[in-house]
Formats: structure tokens, sequence, C-alpha cells
């Protein structure tokens, strides 16, 4: 469950790099990543919400700062990205610190 | 302090990557090997035939407790193209490596082995999983044909024959 009070870092299980100028994220199962069905790429919001994700800054303050860089309701922002972090969740991509 | 928004507001959302270029795998693959861990991915092209099948499932890892040897399959970077190319290593140097589709009749030019990403550790056939570390004389003998254009020579006959029936 996703606590907007607690802080996220990104899993070490997952390699990242800037193709075309999307962030394609691809998620190792057992030391392994595989293209052929884990792949993914992020928009440009998500990669601001996943590139946040520093371990440090909890993720009420990721929201407020969102809220500022994109010039939108905090209440709007909130409900997104909870529910983007619970995609990332779910797929094992995040540690709670 | 407001407005230093850089594009219009969208949900933030990620989507599923169907299509990469040869190219944009190449770089996944370096970031993997850079780091150490193994990438699988579908093949494309029939240069590798029988071995390495179309959409045959393939999985490149680093050389890390090995060294590059000839008859290993490798993937490295062509630096003129930039492009990813998974061919079989017939001859290696302490500065350059020259490698060679198994089902092409001329190899390919030499690069620096800088150029080399990684070595295939195993092929998923649609129909079986098979390891790709083959012994050394099958290794010598696979480049022995694949240089003779045998493989390339049975592979059109066989193509004739599936033609025919």
């Amino acid at each position: 469950m996703i606590n907007s009070q607690s802080c996220y870092d990104i899993s070490k299980d997952v390699i990242t790099r800037k193709i075309e100028g999307e962030l394609v994220i691809v998620p190792m199962v057992e030391g392994i990543g595989d293209l052929d069905s884990q792949m993914f790429s992020l928009n440009e919001t998500g990669t601001a919400v996943w590139e946040k994700l520093d371990g440090k800054t909890n993720l009420e303050n990721i929201i407020r700062e969102l809220a500022d860089e994109y010039n939108t309701p905090y209440d709007q922002i909130k409900t997104d990205v909870l529910d983007i972090m619970q995609m990332f969740e779910k797929m094992g991509l995040l540690i709670e610190k | 302090m407001k407005n230093k928004s850089k594009q219009p507001y969208a949900k933030p959302k990620g989507h599923p990557v169907l299509n990469l270029s040869g190219k944009a795998i190449g770089e996944l693959v370096k970031e993997f090997m850079t780091k150490g861990k193994s990438i699988k991915f579908r093949s494309k092209g029939q240069s590798m035939h029988p071995i390495i099948k179309e959409e045959d499932l393939i999985t490149v890892s680093p050389y890390i407790r090995k060294v590059p040897v000839s008859g290993d399959i490798i993937a490295y970077i062509n630096p003129e193209t930039e492009k990813m190319i998974i061919h079989r290593l017939i001859k290696i140097t302490p500065d350059t490596f020259t490698a060679k589709g198994d089902n092409c009749l001329h190899h390919d030019s030499s690069h620096d082995r800088s150029n080399i990403l990684g070595y295939v550790s195993q092929i998923n056939q649609k129909k079986s999983k098979s390891n790709a570390l083959l012994s050394h004389p099958i290794k010598k003998t696979l480049i022995f044909l694949s240089s003779l254009g045998i493989i390339f020579i049975l592979n059109k006959f066989l193509k004739r024959i599936q033609l025919i029936l």
C-alpha cells in the first residue's frame, strides 16, 4: 500500500535507459532482464515521478513539487501519482525506506 | 513560486514498448552488460540460422568469468552503423576481433575488441531450450562449415525443399 508520508527508492533489480526521448524501464527477474515481456516506458510526467524517487524525499513532498512544476492542482496530482506508484509497487519496482 | 512547467500536465502513465530498433536494443544490452547483468530478447534475421532462428528468445550475458574465444556467439556493436549484431566469433586478437554469421557467405569487418558486448548464453527456441555454450570441437566444426559456405548452401537447399513440399 502506497503511503504519501513514506520515502521510496527504485529497486536495484531495474535497469533504465533513455531511448529516443523516452525512459525505458526493464525490470529483472532472477537477475535477467526480459525485453520480450516486461519492458515498458513512461511518458514525461511518469518520468518526472520516477526521477524524483530518491529514497529521501517523501511522496507528499514529491507531489507538492510536481504540482508546482506543472502548475496543476495538488489533489489532481496526488490522485495520479498514487495511481502510478501503485503500478510501480505491483511490479516490484519500489523499495520503501 | 509557480510557472516552471515544461509541457502541459498529462496523467503519468507507463505503456508497453512493442518495437525497439536494433540500435535501441543495442543500447539496452550495453547498459545491462556494463552492470554485469544478463538480458533476453527475441532475435531478428536469419544470419545465424539454424542455430538461432527468427523470433528465438536469446539470452546475452556479460564476459565476467570467461573471456571471448573463437566459436562463441557474441553480441557486438558495429561502430559504423551503431547497430547490435549477433554473430559467431571466428578470430580474436588482443586488440581486434572478426565475427561471421553462420548462414552468411562472408565474414564481417574486423573491429576493436571494445565493441564486444557479451555472449549468447542461452537460446530458447519455439519448441525447445538449448544451451548456447557448445563444446570447443563443435564450435570449431561450425566455424569450418560456415567458412566454406556449407551452412549457407544447406539452408538454401532446405528452403527449396520446403517450398517444393
